[in-house]
């Protein structure tokens, strides 16, 4: 571009110097190089989408205000079992043990602490793709609908794993620690593996809901709405139901509070209000509905083409 | 070639966006041309492989964008027409976000993405929430994050700026005649789904018309070139045209200048007005 140098004659040479000895620098605008660098496949872009979107989730980089809501729901989740550890740790054996806390009483009341949580912020995964456009460049990529989704899903789930499945473990593992969970190491590791798959049951399905609601607008107070909507309404359809007809047992499934709801006391040991069901339908309820709100949050982006 | 179609057709219900058809991309910048509905965005979004034709053959960089989508889109950079940027967040991270998604590694991802928004001519507003920016900023942030992960074709459409200094292998659709006229080496144009004109800017074969012009008068060359079976138009004083679509042509041009004594002070390729070719195409008969 420019071959213009300060201190030097006009033929180019250092004042007073030989031009030929003095070789002369040059200034070259190369624009944009070519990149012969490594590149990823699909599996990095979810990651990379992934991750950002959690950030997203989580607030950060974001105004303080977008910290509020998922920083309050951590704590709210963390709460009771922080808590109730506490308390073990501090007080007589015989007065820990009047305070318990088992993990399927944390889990319903953290599913309240989920529910706003995905109410409140699921929505921020899939509504600001649509309603800017950016999706027309995620699917411009080589990313399709069906990667798009699962980055974005991975995203959700791992924020409300920290929610369902962090204090669920803390509690587990805490309470064995101080002598209040099952005899033996053996029975302690399956424990903790049933409360993980507990809290993973918890994740997916309140993933699911979030990322349906989200996929039907771009508008986060209306996907918050939908999600309020979808979990309510099903649990109310379903108590209306069951007090007008002589319903099956299995109705309660229909409801999205109950279904994973039986699943996790179903995995915990336990059985819930459905306890005349199999749990082979329990699961398949629950699949159920994984793949039908999945199935509409991919039948929804499937139809997105560059505009 | 970069893109290859032969009797493509994509309808979408009873509308026929592209109908039969054929073109083949080559290297260099390849501008799509059409009024609207012509089906330049149909043709993008096929070649993306975001839609599947109903018939006919597609080949993008070797592949099938329908069934290698992922792998084609991969190497493909897309700004599309709408502003589909997020306000909220900085340009540069951004188009950060954008190479990762298309696969590089993060320090590679920053050092492109500062390099490629500097040079799209963003500088220090790059740090700047989109939202703030003008859409002239706006329209180079989409350049950038189409060209950060150095891809091997670009498609643009319908870009109001930046396309000046695009050493790639780009196929922009376009509206501006004179941009596009100024930029590209070859035109497509499209009228309803099929290919209307298909021509290499610049090049002989557009028009076949040589200018020529001699020390004296003409007359003698032109009629000699006649004589040949050469066309001759607008003869006047020492200029002619002379219609010459091949090299045999140009021989036969050659020999009556030699034979005339003619002294030929300039002999050029007449380049066609884009202008004249697009309404040619366009406003032709079926």
């Amino acid at each position: 571009m420019s071959d213009a140098h300060p201190g030097r004659g006009d033929d180019g040479s250092p004042d007073g110097g030989d031009p030929a000895a003095q070789p002369r620098a040059r200034l070259a605008d190369l624009g944009v190089a070519a990149y012969d660098g490594p590149r990823g496949g699909v599996a990095v872009a979810v990651a990379a989408l992934a991750t950002h979107t959690a950030r997203r989730l989580l607030g950060l980089g974001r105004r303080p205000r977008a910290k509020l809501v998922p920083l309050a729901v951590l704590a709210l989740a963390y709460i009771p079992a922080v808590a109730f550890l506490g308390v073990a740790v501090l007080v007589p054996e015989e007065l820990s043990a009047l305070l318990t806390l088992d993990v399927r009483t944390l889990l319903s009341t953290i599913t309240v602490a989920v529910a706003v949580f995905v109410a409140l912020t699921g929505p921020e995964a899939l509504c600001p793709d649509r309603r800017h456009g950016t999706l027309t460049l995620y699917f411009a990529s080589g990313l399709s609908p069906a990667t798009y989704l699962w980055a974005k899903a991975a995203a959700v789930a791992a924020v409300l794993l920290a929610v369902t499945l962090g204090p669920a473990l803390l509690l587990e593992a805490g309470s064995a620690l101080v002598g209040l969970g099952p005899e033996g190491a053996l029975a302690s590791v399956a424990r903790l593996g049933r409360v993980a798959a507990a809290g993973a049951v918890l994740a997916g399905v309140y993933t699911a809901v979030g990322l349906a609601a989200a996929s039907l607008t771009d508008r986060h107070a209306v996907a918050s709405g939908l999600v309020i909507a979808a979990l309510l309404g099903s649990n109310i359809g379903v108590g209306l139901l069951d007090a007008a007809v002589a319903a099956p047992a299995w109705l309660p499934l229909l409801s999205l509070v109950t279904a994973p709801l039986e699943l996790v006391d179903r995995l915990l040991g336990t059985t819930g209000e459905v306890a005349g069901v199999a749990t082979t339908r329990v699961v398949a309820a629950n699949l159920g509905w994984l793949a039908v709100l999945g199935g509409l949050a991919w039948w929804r982006h499937d139809r997105v083409r560059p505009s | 070639m970069r893109v290859r179609a032969r009797d493509v057709v994509k309808a979408y219900g009873h509308t026929i966006a592209l109908d039969g058809f054929t073109v083949e991309v080559d290297t260099g910048v390849t501008g799509l041309l059409g009024p609207n509905g012509a089906g330049k965005t149909t043709l993008l979004t096929l070649v993306l492989g975001l839609a599947r034709p109903e018939a006919g053959q597609l080949e993008v960089l070797g592949h099938d964008p329908a069934s290698a989508g992922p792998t084609v889109r991969a190497r493909l950079g897309y700004s599309p027409e709408r502003d589909v940027l997020p306000p909220h967040v900085s340009a540069a991270d951004f188009v950060v976000h954008m190479a990762r998604i298309h696969g590089l590694p993060v320090t590679a991802a920053r050092t492109r993405a500062a390099d490629t928004l500097r040079w799209v001519g963003l500088g220090e507003d790059a740090r700047r929430p989109l939202g703030t920016l003008s859409t002239g900023q706006r329209q180079r942030t989409l350049l950038a994050q189409a060209l950060v992960h150095d891809p091997d074709l670009v498609l643009l459409d319908e870009p109001t700026a930046g396309l000046d200094p695009l050493e790639r292998d780009v196929l922009v659709s376009s509206h501006l005649l004179p941009e596009i006229e100024r930029v590209a080496d070859a035109v497509v144009v499209l009228r309803a789904g099929r290919v209307a004109a298909h021509h290499l800017l610049g090049s002989d074969q557009a028009t076949g018309e040589v200018r020529i012009e001699v020390d004296g008068d003409a007359g003698g060359l032109a009629a000699a070139c006649t004589a040949r079976g050469l066309t001759v138009h607008d003869q006047h004083a020492g200029r002619l045209r002379v219609h010459a679509p091949d090299d045999r042509a140009l021989d036969t041009l050659r020999d009556a200048a030699v034979a005339t004594g003619a002294s030929l002070r300039r002999v050029q390729r007449e380049a066609p007005a884009l202008a004249d070719l697009y309404h040619a195409a366009t406003l032709g008969g079926p």
